[in-house]
Parts: structure tokens; sequence; C-alpha cells
């Protein structure tokens, strides 16, 4: 089964299976017009997880320049939802050191369960 | 600056963009220009989900309060009843939240349970570092979200 990437100019994803990890790269800026991509994309991930014998998923956010609210949402339900569904999964965020409000942003999804999301 | 808006969410991002060439050249850190871009786009797509009959503005200033050099973000729009009593309780919540960070954490766990979330305004206290106040008059919202930031320092200073 194949991820479906989004390719927006805003925004944009590109996925890479690698042994038993997926490494999907989140590039540009997710304000309210490009969160739905997001949204549909993380509904797309969700089904090709089933498939997939995939233990950790890292999303690189190097070159993500902002999230705002919608977006941390949609993070935050599909990390719920894969907890419930594959608690042995691990979400992995590689963060930008440039950009101080990755960090700041993403730790509220690695409380959402320290066990399942790291931050690099 | 103030900019008005009328139903023209496609204006988001030149607003974002103005905002960052403004404070890269006039702040002294990258991570204070980071923090007031958030602000600005979580108000602004607040502004352009809630606003009713097309009404709405954003002001950014830079200026000096109390001598101190200071930034201060304004909206004003016109909202139905119900989106004006959400707001109001957010804004109460928020603003009373000994520990907004906290509270941001709280809502992010409790993310899809409802809708509307109010992170956008919890996030201007718990990551952007705003002071928040509001006003209601009649059907209109104005919020004010100020802070202290640090000039920088220009050649002809050193």
């Amino acid at each position: 089964m194949t991820i479906a990437d989004v390719s927006g100019e805003v925004f944009s994803t590109r996925s890479e299976l690698d042994g038993s990890g997926l490494r999907v790269k989140l590039t540009g800026c997710l304000d309210m017009e490009t969160a739905p991509a997001l949204e549909r994309f993380l509904g797309g991930l969700s089904r090709a997880l089933e498939s997939l014998s995939v233990r950790e998923i890292e999303f690189d956010v190097d070159g993500l320049y902002l999230m705002s609210s919608s977006s941390i949402s949609h993070l935050a339900v599909w990390i719920k939802r894969l907890k419930a569904q594959a608690p042995a999964s691990r979400v992995r965020f590689k963060t930008n050191p440039n950009l101080a409000w990755q960090r700041r942003t993403l730790d509220s999804l690695r409380r959402l369960s320290e066990r399942v999301v790291t931050i690099d | 600056m103030t900019l008005g808006f009328r139903n023209r969410d496609c204006l988001m991002r030149s607003v974002r963009n103005l905002v960052v060439d403004v404070c890269s050249e006039l702040l002294d850190s990258l991570d204070t220009t980071q923090q007031l871009v958030v602000a600005v786009q979580e108000l602004l797509e607040n502004l352009v989900k809630y606003s009713e009959y097309g009404a709405a503005e954003l002001d950014f200033e830079l200026c000096l309060l109390d001598g101190q050099p200071t930034v201060r973000i304004g909206t004003s729009n016109r909202a139905s009843e119900r989106h004006l009593s959400e707001a109001r309780c957010m804004l109460d919540r928020t603003i009373s939240a000994s520990d907004p960070l906290e509270l941001f954490h709280a809502l992010v766990a409790t993310s899809g349970e409802r809708k509307g979330s109010g992170l956008g305004l919890v996030r201007l206290r718990a990551e952007s570092g705003l002071a928040l106040s509001y006003v209601v008059d009649d059907d209109r919202l104005r919020i004010e979200a100020s802070r202290r930031v640090q000039p920088r320092r220009m050649e002809m200073d050193r």
C-alpha cells in the first residue's frame, strides 16, 4: 500500500519506508488552509500503517516553518488513535534547532504519551 | 499597521510575511519573531473563522509603552452571539489561568472532543508570552495582546 503524499505549494510531505520505520518529511507552513491536507494525509497514513509492519514513524519537521492550532489538533487526534490501535508504535519528531517554536509546540504532543512520542 | 479583512483569507500569508519582515528587521531575537508570527497567525485564523458580516481588523504595533519597547496586537470583529459567548468563555479561562502552558497541554490532550478548540487563544499566552485583554461591545469583540520586546541594536547605536 502506498502513502498519498501532499504536494502543495505551501505545504508538502514526503514519505519513505526505511526497514521497519517510516520517515515523513513535513515542509512548508501548516495554517488553516493547509491543515485539511495534513488531516487527509494522516488519515491515509493510518490506513497504510494497518498493512505495513512499521514500528517507528519519524516526522522530520526541519523545514516546517509554522503550525497553527488546527494542525496541532489533527496531530493530537492522530497520535491518540495510533496509541489506541498500535500501542507498540513509536513517533519521533526531528526538529530544527533554529526554530525554537517547534519544541515548545510539539512538547504538548509528547505529553499525550511520553512512551509513544519523543522529540529530537 | 492596521489591516482590514472582508472574507479575504487569501491575505493571511501576505500579512504573516509582512510581520516576519517587520519583526526580523526591528527585533533582536528570531525566537521572539517566531512567537509573534504564531500569535498573529492564530488571531488571523480566528478572524477568518468567526467574523460575521465580513468586517474584521488586525493591528500590529511595535511601540514604546511606559517607556518600554512593546508589541501590541489587536483584533476587532463582529461575531454571532454563539461565537461571542464561546470566545468570552475561552478568553476568561485563558486570562485567569495560573499556568497557561498547563491549560494548553490540557486542551491539546482533549483535541477532537469538541468543535472550536480555543487552542489558538491559549497559545497566545502559553507559547507567545502575550498578556491578553478583551472587550465586547454589542456584537463586536476586541482582543488586545501585548508583551515587552527587545529591539534590535542598529549599527548607528553601537
